[in-house]
């Protein structure tokens, strides 16, 4: 870090200090110094990024560490997470540019434990567009929100719901959300009209390619046995109609 | 689709011995319909597989070549917008032909169950159960599933793909879980499609041996007449009863009429003119019955 103020690095070591022991389980009278794979508690990271502080990250720029409200974060989903476990390689204190700029640029891997819901995503309408590198595809919090203050979806009231659909799809309404599989694949029991739907279209497939496909292949087998049956000089009037094309 | 004003023969330079007859098989409509169905086919394939099989790299960089995801969509949407406007040209088409022309060729496209017959027949033949092929007419019942099997594709396929164009007004309308569907039965039923096309209608059109390499019937509207006798051998004794009454039929090279034309499709016009007054003079039977019936219900109502 560079170009702070003489007072406010004074505040924030203090702070981190203060945050250290508030969170940490192995408390210590001397300025943290984590190392890669040691446990980071959550107060440490806090006591810096609870501030509106800018900081110049060169080549980055300047950028705002204030990145979570620590009382909101209490009440998301994720609470019971450390922050290391999301940002990774973010242990080292203070941070190497090269780590910032990883998580500035969406390291957080949230398949890395939602891969139900990646899965989903990936297979649903959505996932085409970012397989096909469309800057439009929606990431994680585009439509979940801030990864620090998320709530479960089902506990969303629906106009929150609406409103992440139409930051996309102008002019969606509430009918809109049906359309949304919720990153589940349709089953019997969940979506059962595109399940079924699906199914249909299966079974049509297979029937209907496997009728031509046989059709084909006995047309060649017939045509291939008339051509020999007639290389043999024998019985050359079954393959009349194949041996004379007009 | 044809009517028999498109079924004459013609005489190709018919001064020249060393060039073969041919028969009229598509008017120019048909073969537009055709060209702007295979067209807008052929592009709605090559925009719609990259983004259902979006995780390949092939998809990847076809798409990047095509300018991004966006400009391949709006292309995809175009063409399907071609697709539709072509079959309600061939509806259309179809409509002014029977209503206003009074032709009823078409109707030879319905299935029937002589082509159960035939089918099971060819199957027979295939596995030389059967000495002879079955006789089709205008239609076998092949080309008959291949045109029907158009009709339902664009029925699923361009029902689905007009909801996902218009998610949002549809969402509106429709169940949200409508959109799910269509996603499932566009791209599913796309795979269908392009499946026959590809295994089946390439085959039995270009690719087997004895058509190979191509058959340009759809696009020049002709066919030669050694081909129409094999594959069409009824429509083909019909034809050549019309043209020239006494003459045998051998079912070998055919020997055209030098006349031809009107002459010659005269046979089933008189046919479908016959079918036509049947029709007619049922439905006038049923309707006199009908109004019989509603007479007497409504008398005794009145008692």
């Amino acid at each position: 870090m560079t170009s702070v103020n003489s007072w406010r690095l004074t505040a924030v070591v203090a702070l981190m200090i203060a945050g250290y022991l508030a969170g940490a389980t192995q408390a210590s009278a001397d300025p943290p110094a984590p190392v890669p794979g040691e446990h980071v508690a959550n107060g440490l990271c806090l006591a810096c990024h609870e501030q509106n502080l800018t900081v110049d990250y060169a080549p980055i720029g300047r950028r705002l560490i204030d990145a979570v409200r620590g009382w909101a974060f209490a009440t998301s989903v994720h609470n019971k997470m450390d922050c290391v476990e999301c940002h990774t390689g973010q242990d080292a204190i203070p941070h190497a540019n090269a780590d910032i700029a990883a998580d500035a640029g969406g390291g957080v891997n949230c398949a890395g434990c939602h891969a139900d819901a990646d899965e989903g995503y990936r297979e649903g309408p959505h996932g085409p567009v970012a397989e096909l590198g469309d800057a439009r595809a929606p990431a994680c919090t585009n439509c979940h929100g801030n990864a620090h203050y998320i709530q479960p979806v089902d506990e969303w009231e629906e106009q929150d719901r609406v409103a992440a659909c139409t930051r996309c799809h102008a002019g969606a309404g509430p009918g809109f959300l049906g359309a949304s599989p919720g990153h589940r694949s349709p089953s019997a029991g969940f979506l059962s009209t595109p399940y079924f739907a699906g199914l249909f279209l299966m079974i049509l497939t297979a029937a209907t390619l496997a009728f031509g496909i046989v059709h084909v292949e006995l047309e060649m087998l017939r045509w291939l046995a008339a051509r020999l049956a007639d290389r043999r000089g024998t019985n050359s009037a079954k393959g009349a109609r194949h041996d004379n094309p007009g | 689709m044809t009517t028999q004003a498109s079924t004459q023969l013609v005489a190709l330079d018919a001064s020249s011995a060393s060039r073969e007859a041919q028969v009229v098989r598509f008017d120019p409509h048909q073969r537009i319909q055709h060209f702007l169905m295979m067209s807008s086919f052929i592009v709605l394939a090559l925009t719609g597989l990259p983004q259902k099989f979006s995780g390949l790299g092939v998809s990847q960089s076809w798409v990047d070549m095509l300018g991004g995801l966006q400009t391949v969509r709006q292309i995809h949407r175009v063409a399907g917008f071609v697709m539709l406007a072509d079959c309600a040209y061939h509806v259309s088409y179809l409509s002014y032909r029977i209503g206003v022309q009074r032709q009823f060729g078409c109707f030879r496209m319905i299935p029937t169950l002589q082509d159960l017959r035939d089918g099971a027949r060819m199957v027979l033949y295939f596995l030389r159960l059967a000495s002879e092929k079955p006789r089709f007419g205008r239609f076998s019942y092949l080309e008959k599933f291949d045109y029907w099997a158009v009709f339902w594709g664009i029925a699923i396929i361009g029902g689905s793909g007009l909801i996902l164009t218009f998610a949002v007004p549809v969402s509106g309308v429709l169940p949200g879980q409508a959109i799910t569907v269509a996603h499932t039965l566009h791209s599913d039923e796309a795979i269908l499609a392009v499946g026959w096309i590809l295994v089946v209608h390439m085959f039995n059109v270009h690719l087997a041996p004895w058509v190979f390499p191509f058959n340009p019937a759809i696009f020049t509207g002709k066919m030669s007449a050694h081909r129409y006798v094999e594959d069409h051998p009824l429509e083909w004794a019909s034809l050549e009863t019309a043209a020239a009454p006494s003459a045998t039929r051998t079912g070998t090279a055919p020997s055209l009429p030098r006349r031809v034309g009107t002459a010659v499709a005269s046979a089933p016009r008189r046919a479908l003119a016959r079918t036509a007054r049947i029709c007619r003079d049922t439905l006038a039977a049923v309707t006199t019955r009908a109004r019989t019936v509603v007479a007497g219900a409504m008398g005794r109502f009145k008692r």
